[in-house]
């Protein structure tokens, strides 16, 4: 699969159809990847696919905005490349999508699969130019279970249970960093007149800085869980993710990066929406 | 202004044109609220940034109220539709969080609904105290 | 002269000094972050991880230290100082972390110059540390001056664990010393065969470590090489997260702000920045220096490889490779200063 991959790139750089062709490298060990940019065909022999290559790539099309790409996503990451696309964040024409056919991820902090990859219907890849490998989607299909059995408990379980998160956060803003979608040149979090956050990291100051970047990607997180794996502290933000793309399907009936034509919920209305509870 | 519940704070974003209208029709009715609320007048609640929101509850607001015009009657046509669907997700956001659902409301009140507006607070009062109170 | 303690005994040494100290030391949490935490009891002290997320330099150097509270009364305003740090022990720290709170107090000592708040909290921490049986596959610390699995810098008590099921308790400083004649009856001489199995200890450990870097050659490699092109490709997956510098033993950066809570009542505080950070040269005005990603992404390894060389003659590392690990895209900082 790596020696298909490699050619396939080789051919695109070579007969200039990118600039820049991002995939994944080894990385420090056997168990690791990192992303790797090549420009040459020469350089193409690094570029490997394996159970480790667990970063969502679509993270640097809002970085390398002028430059014509090829990337190497999952099926998972694919929605972001169309997200991102619709975000008028980058023309479609620059990015040459090369889907890479998955069975499932590991965590390099559990060594275990997480659970998108164990409920997950993109193994092979949908909506790729071109496509690597084949695989075969997970036999069962991808649920909420789990951010359905959180919403039962009790707010102040709840409160407890972020407190104890947040307590954790360093504030090193990866999870921030690596999504996306987070692409804001300006951050509300960098803001500082007026100053929205403070610098002190406390697991107040923590939490709303979560609670507003989760607000701000509702209807645009593609629940990639780039910011869960990404985060060096372990705080399941998944949880968080999950619970976005459960309230756009439950609420508007919408999946970010699922259908290039339907606009997104918040910046749209319908006069007969339900008053939800409006006194 | 009677009947206030001590130590609690509630913040009431209110839209210009229509619920901050009412609220003084509130006064001119001689309707009573607990004083609990304290109004903020925001142009619209299409303007109403929900990171705002979410700040009043970090800085220890135990309720917040955002109130504007009826659907249809927006002073910029359109603005409250937006917020009707903003409002369902971030009072569900709030609560993933732990922020109980008696904690954050909304309501739409027109510049004549001095009544209404008395009841929307007597009402948010109580089931913000009532959070409080029982956990 | 060096003791021996039963490795059941640590626990009942933990419990002896949660009674007169605030003892932090790794533990475990319901998602398995192994991070310093303040223990209630010793069974909480969790020994099987290498290395904890982040470093136990956030319990001397904290995060967010208040300097004075600006308070008003009926008397007028007055400034208010913040409580005088407990007495703490920092338990199962590794030589790598206990290296770095060394190159901290040089750098918070610096000229003539004492930082008084850190000063005072690590004059009342005592830092035991435990020799790495497993270093990992991101492990380099032999690289550098003195830097080994069983390196007592920095630490006042090093012990080392041997086959026995007991371990070899090294008093460095005088609160060292301390605790071993404090609580004598969990410590007992050791021999010269105690003393002969540590240095086997020793060469089983580094054997493993197979990273070996040539510091006085990157140095000068990167004397020359602030304007390379190498710069221009190696900081494109580098995402200017914190990550690295948040977890890192040895980084000291940090920035003081104010945070008021209404007209009058404020407080000074000082948190760490990072250099990753757009904010962090951002001066007054607007004008940023080091806006460029690239230019950020040089200075951690130039301050940490050259420019702290320069003014200290040590590495601004220990060579713990937990920015390794914490990196979301799995940057080697061992690679990138190699290839320069």
């Amino acid at each position: 699969m790596d020696k298909e991959l490699q050619d396939l790139i080789k051919k695109l750089l070579t007969e200039k159809k990118v600039d820049y062709a991002i995939g994944y490298e080894k990385a420090y060990d056997e168990f690791s990847t990192r992303p790797a940019f090549v420009t040459s065909a020469e350089d193409t022999a690094r570029l490997i696919f394996n159970k480790y290559c667990i970063n969502n790539l679509g993270l640097y099309l809002t970085k390398l905005k002028k430059n014509k790409i090829a990337l190497i996503c999952k099926g998972c990451d694919i929605p972001t490349v169309r997200e991102l696309v619709k975000e008028k964040q980058f023309s479609r024409e620059n990015v040459i999508v090369i889907g890479a056919a998955c069975d499932g991820v590991l965590d390099k902090r559990t060594g275990k699969q997480p659970e998108k990859c164990l409920n997950c219907g993109v193994k092979q890849p949908k909506g790729a130019d071109f496509t690597v490998g084949t695989a075969k989607d997970s036999t069962t299909a991808r649920n909420f279970n789990d951010v359905a059995e959180f919403e039962k408990k009790s707010s102040k379980e709840k409160m407890q249970f972020w407190d104890r998160q947040f307590e954790k956060c360093i504030r090193c803003y990866a999870c921030r960093n690596v999504c996306p979608v987070c692409y804001c040149p300006d951050c509300f979090a960098q803001r500082s007149m007026p100053e929205y956050l403070n610098k002190n990291v406390d697991a107040e100051e923590n939490k709303m800085f979560h609670m507003i970047r989760m607000q701000h990607v509702f209807g645009r997180c593609t629940d990639c869980k780039a910011c869960d794996t990404a985060c060096p502290v372990n705080i399941p933000l998944t949880l968080l993710t999950k619970k976005l793309a459960k309230d756009a399907k439950e609420l508007f009936n919408y999946e970010s990066g699922a259908d290039m034509d339907a606009r997104p919920p918040l910046s749209t209305y319908d006069e007969d929406d339900p008053e939800s509870g409006i006194m | 202004m009677d009947n206030k519940v001590p130590q609690l704070n509630i913040v009431g974003f209110l839209c210009n044109w229509c619920s901050y209208a009412g609220a003084d029709m509130t006064g001119l009715g001689r309707n009573t609220y607990p004083s609990n609320i304290k109004v903020i007048r925001i142009p619209c609640t299409g303007r109403m940034d929900p990171m705002m929101i979410i700040e009043a509850f970090h800085n220890g607001a135990d309720g917040v109220l955002v109130s504007g015009c009826h659907p249809g009657d927006c002073h910029y046509t359109e603005g409250n539709y937006y917020w009707r669907r903003r409002y369902p997700h971030l009072k569900s956001l709030l609560e993933h969080f732990g922020i109980d659902k008696r904690r954050f409301h909304a309501s739409w009140v027109s510049a004549s609904e001095g009544k209404k507006f008395a009841e929307v607070v007597k009402k948010v009062t109580a089931e913000v105290k009532d959070w409080r109170d029982n956990g | 002269m060096a003791y021996l303690i039963i490795k059941d005994d640590i626990k009942n040494l933990l419990d002896e000094l949660i009674k007169v100290k605030a003892v932090f030391a790794p533990k475990k949490d319901a998602e398995d972050t192994v991070l310093f935490g303040k223990l209630a009891s010793g069974a909480e002290w969790y020994g099987d991880s290498l290395l904890t997320h982040t470093t136990a330099k956030d319990k001397v150097y904290l995060q967010s230290e208040t300097f004075f509270k600006i308070k008003k009364d009926k008397n007028g305003v007055f400034l208010e100082d913040p409580a005088e740090p407990a007495e703490t022990v920092i338990f199962g720290c590794r030589p790598c972390d206990a290296r770095g709170f060394d190159i901290i107090g040089k750098l918070f000592n610096w000229s003539g110059f004492v930082d008084e708040y850190y000063t005072k909290r690590i004059q009342k921490t005592t830092i035991i540390t435990i020799s790495c049986e497993k270093p990992e596959s991101t492990c380099f610390c032999t690289s550098f001056l003195n830097g080994s699995p069983v390196n007592s810098t920095g630490s006042d008590l090093l012990l080392t664990p041997l086959k026995e099921g007991s371990c070899l308790a090294e008093a460095i400083t005088a609160k060292g010393e301390a605790i071993i004649t404090g609580y004598s009856r969990y410590f007992k001489e050791a021999g010269a065969a105690e003393e002969k199995a540590k240095i086997e200890f020793k060469t089983e450990a580094e054997k493993k470590i197979t990273k070996k870097l040539d510091l006085p050659g990157i140095k000068q490699k990167l004397d020359t090489s602030f304007d390379s092109s190498y710069w221009d490709t190696a900081h494109l997956p580098c995402v200017k997260c914190g990550a690295c510098t948040f977890v890192c033993p040895t980084c000291y950066c940090f920035d003081i702000t104010e945070k008021a809570f209404d007209n009058i009542n404020s407080e000074r505080v000082r948190s760490w920045d990072t250099c990753m950070s757009e904010l962090f040269t951002r001066m007054a005005g607007g004008v940023n220096p080091r806006i460029d990603t690239k230019k950020r992404f040089r200075q951690r390894f130039m301050h940490k490889f050259n420019y702290h060389v320069d003014n200290f003659k040590e590495e601004l590392c220990t060579g713990c490779g937990r920015c390794i690990k914490a990196c979301p895209v799995s940057i080697d900082i061992r690679s990138v200063i190699e290839n320069v």
